[in-house]
């Protein structure tokens, strides 16, 4: 019997041979795969299939395997000076406006990743400043421009070929007979670029050069031309100074060459073996800056009464009486006036006034305050001045109206940034408009070269030849340590070509040095290469050694009429004085505001306020108390006509009746990192007269009712519990110190003593080695390179205001400050540079369940990032708080990709293929969850032992230097082997000053503080109260 | 046997052995109320949220918390502790009450061991997720590896905390497996269907009750409580090590083992009452456990919440003698810093609330017991919390003082681990039987009320008392 027989279809039951062909095929539709390397042939079958799968999952899981390797390409034919794994050093000058800085650039594969100070260079002797060391970021800006730029007609600027601009802007230069050029620039400091200039001016004679500086020196430039002669600024020698009076004067932070000043302040204040003497400081000023956080003695002064004590102190000092009776109301403040006189006349010869009033009158008292006392040629020289600030007000103003009178057909603008930093920003605005080409140098696009025509950006000084003459007679050379990352021009090449000189600028400042510093010298190009070797060309040092000036002090002859200008002084002082009285400053970090895209100069904690990614209102305690305002109440501030909204952050040491705002925020067209923090203050500059006064009277605050938080690091708590004092901070006084060099360390001994252990000795069992660190507080200023070099060397990560405010950040290394005293208008200052205390009996180490924090047979406590599981219990352990866990993933690399866009601001740099090429590849990055933290630098250790292993010797002391140490200007951090008996760190961590923080209970940290010794009367001191002003914070 | 004539019947309604088994499984046989699929439905969405933010965290970090560079703890483990501290008092009742022969135990044991179990399954659940790269958790283990080796640091309290739960759960699991063994034979014994029947064979490991498996079942018993035993000592006296044996003032403490058992047991008592209470009357159960069951308990927590209260008092002499200006800041600050609400919170429930069961009218009352009950599991939470967070905010170094708020990320794993324990809680209630039937039938002559107390029936017969053990001991059906 035939089987029954069912069918799906007519095609089963009549086949056809296609089908029958697809019947016989296991899967009746095309698998969506193909068979490698047979595209024509799609026929997959089941073992194809199987093929495939079985690969598929094999290849996926041995990629799973292992993290993706990207982008890593071998040199086919190695560059001759490039080593993998070795860095290349390259002696350079950081310039940017007038901040100057001598420096060695290390680059690693070709990439700057870290900038030194250049120990050679005998202005800034090795140190830097934050705004240094974070200058290597601003190369890897993502905010740069890429290449030459036009604005089209809709205002909108797009891309152009350097020829095109090149036609552009020569067929504009020589359209008519004698071409109009007007260029505005920056203090320029490069004598070819210079040079430049005049060659310019030589073919297109109706040229005419501006400079200012938008935080202004013209006052003085003006009183020293007036006095002198020599519109110029002294070179300042603070090492020489026995007593320093600062006058609203902020040298350690941002006046002039801060890091030159703190070089010879520090020096001049180290007391220790051999040398009991420091300087003593009085510092006058209304707000609490940098300088006055460090004065011995520190009098808060109104800007107006400070003009008041200015005419005081002259009277004091030579006799006179041109105050005509007039005095400072306060008489305690006024006695300040008379100590400050009497110790200057104590060491007339070794005093030093500053004022860092831009007011040409004051700036006159102070030349004759410092004449009188014949300072000049000894602290303060004129004969060879500095040139780090040559820029007047007039001459912007100079520049504004030949621009709107229609004076200019091209305008070039060159280092500044006027439409931003200056108060006459939005008349500048208005004229370039009438310009017919505007040609603006900036990087990046800024307030300026967005009214501009041509933008021909700037290549970055790490890519640039350039020079320097920071002092006249002391040149420095800058050489590019990298290949222009993009295609940008710098502008003196670019002038250079516009002019028709057929010559590179490097040719150009050859020839700029054969003819000037280097003329008669016997071999010019071995000189020469010398000069760039070291970075740097001086007059023969024993010339100007520590002791003796180059030149023999002449008696300066000195003009000026004092009497007039007292006169001036006292009257601009009573028209100031009118209801709140607010200036405005530069703050460290940001300065005019040219820093502001730097987001590891963002992330900065402000060393006083210690308020990151912000600018706000600093007003006195009782003064809030007063007006029922706390802090970070946002206030609406009127002055000079103009009205901000900002915060108010409640500052210890603002003259009550004072307040003080940052300029350098409110950045409207800058970058990611810096547009819209804080707000823009520059309107209220007052430019009514020849200089501006960077003051407002009359201002009024009035509460909006918000409260915000401020990203703070740290916040203000009683250092006293009512208990007994915490031993973190010790000080003295040097009469104290000089009686006894154990004074305010006297518990120590005691405190050891109770320290008896059965265990075995910490230092059993080790290699030879024992690194320990000394900090010096009466050296440390306060000034914060030290965190930034550490951001810099260890790849520490930048994480941004919301962060922050949770308290977030990643510092490795930061600067605790404290407040002492009662008087909450002057109080004591401490900063405590705080990093991992390498604890030999490490809290962290013994808590960590994987053991990925152990101790080293060297003495210090390291991390295994690979091991760490991110419990955090050593971090809660850590009684110094100095270890950072990855909360997000910062680092951009994460195990399993980026996940976190949500959460960390990509802005904050690390994520991003061009801001990564700032990494230290010696230094690991960290992933999310784990935890991170000071490591000694143990990659300089072992590229230091590696280094003394090859040349076939022991390691010397100073082999090794911690990031820290090598970016500090007060060399305030001493790095090496405890064990070396002849090391400076053992002689200092044996010495009499030398105690660890809350040491009584056997931490053991390797890291040892040396007692801050101030320089002020025992009664004058403050040994136990502490400042209560806690109720005016919020907890948060 | 004899039985003193003060003590209460802890069986109430003149119960027969099957009326036991149908008060007691009647409930695992019923069809689930709508009152029980409102409830598991709403835990279970409370524990999926929480699933769902811990999810977050692990995919994007505990940067999600609100955590800070100071505070390095402070939900997380205040919830692990706590968890771990609630299921102490199961393995108490279990163990310590049975070898202390308290017959009163066996109408909660059951249920205190089951919150045990879960309580620690939400406990484990925090060190897990508060590693910043919990996917690399195995390395805590000490397992052969090519790597050196690398070995777990035995140094840390950290890991002990690893052995001392994992230990603690296994053994806790085991214990209250092997009592629902008898009982799970009885759901099977009285299953309708096949399915049921099969299902409850296979979890009952075919247990039929012959003399044998009961004194196998009688001997293990005994190992697991006497394993159990020092347990309930360790696991909290280790979990304190992770603050005692640290330098942190207010954690550094050597009172803290202690403080932290009799903590543990006061806050899992608590516990037992919350979900006792509302089981009770749910299911009906009054007649099981008894106002002398709550009476007990709650004299239970009078003891351990004074021994708290001193140990709370005894910190404070201590700072204070000690002279250390770091601890005595450190309490200085937990009662008048910025956290001192927690501490007088904590205080509060904690130390005085507790001492209004001196009063046997409240100890007897439900609702204030309930209410009671509650309020201890918050000041035990608010001690934990006080403990970590306070300590750590304000420690030595001023500058980096602190403030701690949590997240929203972190209330919701706090929420979702609740979730989660009720909804396993609820899931067991349902599928198992909530009172230990065989060890309440065990009680039965000697603490049921026609037998005892004053509505004793003298003249009782043994056979209809026996009917239902006899049932449930001999008969497979």
């Amino acid at each position: 019997m035939a089987e029954k027989k069912y069918w799906k279809g007519l095609e089963e039951l009549h086949p056809t041979p296609e089908f029958i062909e697809l019947a016989q095929q296991e899967f009746p539709e095309e698998l969506p795969v193909e068979v490698m390397g047979n595209h024509e042939n799609n026929g997959a079958s089941r073992r194809d299939f199987l093929k495939m799968l079985g690969f598929s999952v094999t290849a996926a899981a041995i990629a799973g395997c292992e993290m993706p390797v990207n982008k890593v390409a071998p040199y086919i034919f190695k560059p001759e000076d490039v080593t993998p794994g070795i860095a290349t050093w390259y002696a350079s000058t950081f310039m940017n406006g007038g901040d100057y800085c001598s420096i060695l650039v290390k680059t690693r594969e070709g990439r700057p990743i870290k900038v030194e100070g250049n120990n050679a260079s005998m202005i800034t002797r090795g140190g830097t400043s934050a705004r240094v060391q974070a200058s290597v970021l601003s190369l890897y800006d993502t905010n740069r421009l890429t290449g030459p730029k036009v604005r089209n007609d809709k205002g909108k600027h797009t891309g152009i070929s350097w020829a095109e601009v090149d036609a552009a802007v020569t067929g504009k230069l020589n359209a008519g007979e004698n071409t109009a050029v007007r260029i505005l620039t920056g203090t320029v400091v490069s004598p070819s670029t210079k040079r430049v200039f005049a060659r310019f001016t030589e073919q297109y004679p109706n040229t005419k050069v501006y400079q200012y500086d938008a935080v202004s020196y013209a006052g003085m430039l003006a009183a020293n031309e007036t006095a002198f002669g020599v519109k110029a600024l002294p070179h300042y020698h603070f090492e020489k100074a026995r007593v320093v009076v600062g006058f609203e004067c902020d040298f350690l932070g941002t006046w002039i060459s801060p890091v030159e000043y703190t070089k010879g302040y520090s020096a001049g204040r180290k007391v220790g073996k051999g040398k009991k003497e420091m300087s003593r400081h009085y510092q006058f000023e209304s707000r609490m800056s940098l300088t006055g956080a460090n004065a011995d003695y520190r009098t808060a002064l109104k800007p107006s009464e400070l003009m008041t004590a200015l005419v005081n102190l002259y009277d004091e000092v030579t006799g006179a009486s041109l105050s005509g009776g007039k005095k400072i109301g306060d008489d305690k403040k006024a006695k300040r006036i008379r100590e400050a006189a009497k110790w200057l006349k104590d060491n007339a010869g070794s005093s030093l006034l500053v004022c860092g009033l831009n007011d040409m009158n004051a700036q006159l008292l102070v030349n004759a305050i410092n004449n009188a006392l014949g300072n000049y040629g000894r602290t303060l020289d004129m004969s060879m001045p500095s040139m780090l600030r040559q820029g007047t007000d007039n001459d912007l103003k100079a520049f504004i109206s030949d621009v709107s009178k229609g004076e200019a057909d091209v305008v070039m603008i060159y280092g500044c940034n006027p439409v931003y930093d200056s108060p006459l920003g939005s008349s500048i605005a208005e004229a370039l408009k009438k310009v017919d080409v505007c040609v603006s140098f900036a990087d990046s696009m800024d307030e300026t070269s967005a009214v501009c025509h041509y933008i021909c950006p700037d290549s970055h000084y790490l890519e640039s030849w350039n020079d320097a003459e920071p002092v006249k007679g002391c040149y420095s050379l800058a050489q590019p340590a990298i290949r222009n990352l993009f295609d940008t021009r710098q502008a003196q090449d670019s002038l250079l070509a516009w002019c028709g000189a057929s010559m590179s600028y490097h040719d150009f400042m050859v020839e700029t040095w054969v003819n000037g510093p280097l003329a008669g010298s016997a071999n010019m190009t071995r000189a020469f290469n010398q000069a760039l070797q070291t970075g740097l060309f001086q007059m023969p040092m024993e010339d100007m050694g520590d002791h003796e000036m180059m030149y023999d002090p002449q008696p300066v002859v000195m003009n000026g009429d004092v009497s007039s200008a007292a006169a001036a002084v006292l009257s601009s002082g009573s028209k100031m004085g009118n209801g709140l009285e607010v200036t405005f400053y530069e703050s460290v970090a940001i300065g005019d505001g040219r820093y502001a895209n730097n987001p590891w100069l963002q992330e900065m904690p402000d060393p006083v306020s210690k308020i990151t990614w912000d600018n706000y209102l600093n007003v006195s305690p009782e003064w809030a108390e007063e007006n029922d305002l706390m802090h970070g109440d946002v206030v609406t501030l009127k002055a000079a006509g103009q009205s901000v909204t900002v915060p108010v952050a409640i500052q210890p040491g603002q003259a009550k009746g004072s307040a003080s705002i940052a300029l350098g925020y409110g950045r409207s067209m800058i970058g990611k990192a810096g547009e819209g923090v804080g707000v823009n203050v520059w309107p209220m500059v007052d430019a009514s007269g020849d200089c501006l006064v960077y003051c407002a009277s009359g201002a009024t605050v009035e509460k909006t009712g918000k409260n915000i938080r401020f990203a703070q690091t740290q916040t203000h708590f009683n250092l006293n519990d009512g208990l007994a004092k915490r031993t973190i901070v010790k000080e003295t006084t040097l009469a104290e110190y000089q009686a006894n060099p154990l004074s305010g360390n006297m518990d120590r001994a005691e405190k050891l003593g109770h320290l008896d252990t059965f265990y075995p000795d910490f230092q059993a069992g080790r290699n030879g080695f024992d690194w320990g660190m000394s900090i010096d507080l009466n050296s440390c200023v306060g000034c914060g390179a030290c965190t930034i070099a550490c951001i810099s060397e260890n790849n520490v990560p930048i994480v941004g205001r919301d962060e922050v405010l949770r308290a977030h950040e990643m510092h490795w290394i930061r600067i605790d400050r404290y407040y002492a005293g009662e008087d909450s208008e002057n109080p004591e200052v401490v900063f405590q540079p705080m990093l991992c205390q390498h604890c030999e009996n490490a809290p962290c180490e013994n808590v960590c369940p994987v053991g990925a924090t152990n101790h080293s047979s060297e003495g210090f406590n390291q991390m295994a990032y690979n091991r760490c599981i991110g419990t955090r219990y050593c971090a809660n352990n850590c009684p110094y708080k100095v270890r950072r866990f990855n909360w997000f993933d910062y680092g951009g690399n994460d195990t399993f990709g980026t996940m976190n866009d949500p959460h960390v601001n990509e802005e904050m740099g690390m994520l991003e293929d061009l801001t990564r090429m700032v990494l230290n590849p010696d230094v690991t990055i960290r992933s999310r969850g784990v935890i991170e933290k000071c490591s000694f630098c143990v990659q300089r250790i072992q590229e230091a032992k590696l280094g003394a292993k090859k040349d076939g010797r022991q390691l010397r002391d100073g082999d090794v230097r911690t990031a820290c140490q090598s970016a500090c200007p007060a060399d305030a951090i001493v790095f090496g082997n405890m064990f070396d008996e002849t090391s400076q760190v053992h002689q200092l961590n044996t010495s009499e000053r030398a105690y660890g923080v809350i040491e009584e209970n056997h931490w053991l940290p390797s890291v040892l503080y040396l007692t801050k010794v101030r320089n002020k009367d025992a009664a004058d001191h403050t040994h136990e109260q502490e400042l209560d002003i806690m109720d005016l914070y919020n907890y948060q | 046997m004899f039985v003193s004539p003060i003590r209460e019947p802890l069986i109430q309604g003149h119960k027969t052995y099957a009326q036991m088994s149908d008060d007691i499984i009647g409930p695992v046989e019923a069809k689930p109320t709508k009152t029980w699929m409102l409830a598991v439905t709403c835990t279970a969405l409370l524990a999926i949220t929480g699933f769902v933010m811990i999810g977050l965290t692990i995919t994007y970090g505990i940067g999600l918390w609100g955590l800070n560079k100071t505070i390095g703890w402070a939900w997380d483990i205040t919830n692990f502790v706590w968890w771990i501290g609630i299921g102490h008092a199961g393995t108490l009742i279990s163990a310590i009450l049975l070898i202390f022969r308290q017959k009163w135990r066996t109408g909660v044991n059951r249920s205190a061991e089951a919150m045990t179990i879960f309580a620690v399954m939400c406990a484990g659940l925090f060190p897990l997720i508060h590693m910043g790269r919990i996917w690399l958790a195995f390395f805590i283990f000490p397992y052969p590896n090519t790597r050196g080796p690398v070995w777990s640091n035995f140094n840390s309290p950290l890991l002990w905390d690893v052995f001392a739960i994992s230990t603690y759960f296994t053994v806790s699991l085991l214990f209250w497996y092997v009592g629902l063994i008898p009982d799970l034979a009885t759901v099977r014994d009285r299953a309708k269907t096949a399915f049921r029947k099969k299902i409850y064979n296979v979890f009952s490991f075919g247990w039929t009750g012959t003399a044998k498996q009961w004194q196998r079942f009688e001997s293990l018993s005994l190992v697991l409580a006497g394993l159990s035993t020092p347990l309930v000592l360790s696991v909290h006296t280790i979990v304190s090590f992770d603050f005692a044996t640290s330098v942190i003032p207010g954690w550094h403490t050597t009172i803290f083992p202690p403080y932290f058992v009799a903590g543990a047991i006061f806050s899992g008592f608590a516990m037992v009452l919350t979900l006792m209470l509302v089981v009770r009357k749910i299911f009906h159960l009054e007649d099981y456990i008894t106002l002398s069951h709550i009476e007990s308990m709650n004299k239970i927590i009078i003891l351990t919440g004074s021994i708290v209260g001193v140990a709370y008092i005894t910190e404070l002499f201590t700072a204070w003698y000690s002279q250390n200006q770091y601890e005595q800041y450190a309490f200085i600050n937990r009662s008048m810093g910025p956290y001192a609400w927690s501490y007088w919170g904590m205080m509060t429930c904690n130390v005085i609330s507790p001492q209004l069961f001196w009063f046997r009218k409240l100890r007897r009352s439900v609702v204030f017991t309930f209410f009671m009950s509650i309020v201890i599991n918050i000041g035990m939470w608010f001690e934990r919390f006080v403990i970590i967070v306070t300590s750590l905010h304000r420690d030595y170094i001023v500058s980096s003082w602190s403030y701690y708020t949590p997240t929203y990320v972190e209330v919701f794993i706090y929420l979702g681990t609740i979730g989660f324990f009720m909804t396993l809680f609820l899931i067991f209630a349902k599928v198992a039987p909530v009172i230990a039937l065989a060890e309440v039938k065990s009680i039965l002559k000697s603490a049921g009320d026609q037998y005892i107390g004053e509505h004793a029936a003298h003249a009782h017969h043994t056979e209809d008392a026996g009917h239902g053990h006899y049932e449930t001991l001999i008969k497979p059906q």
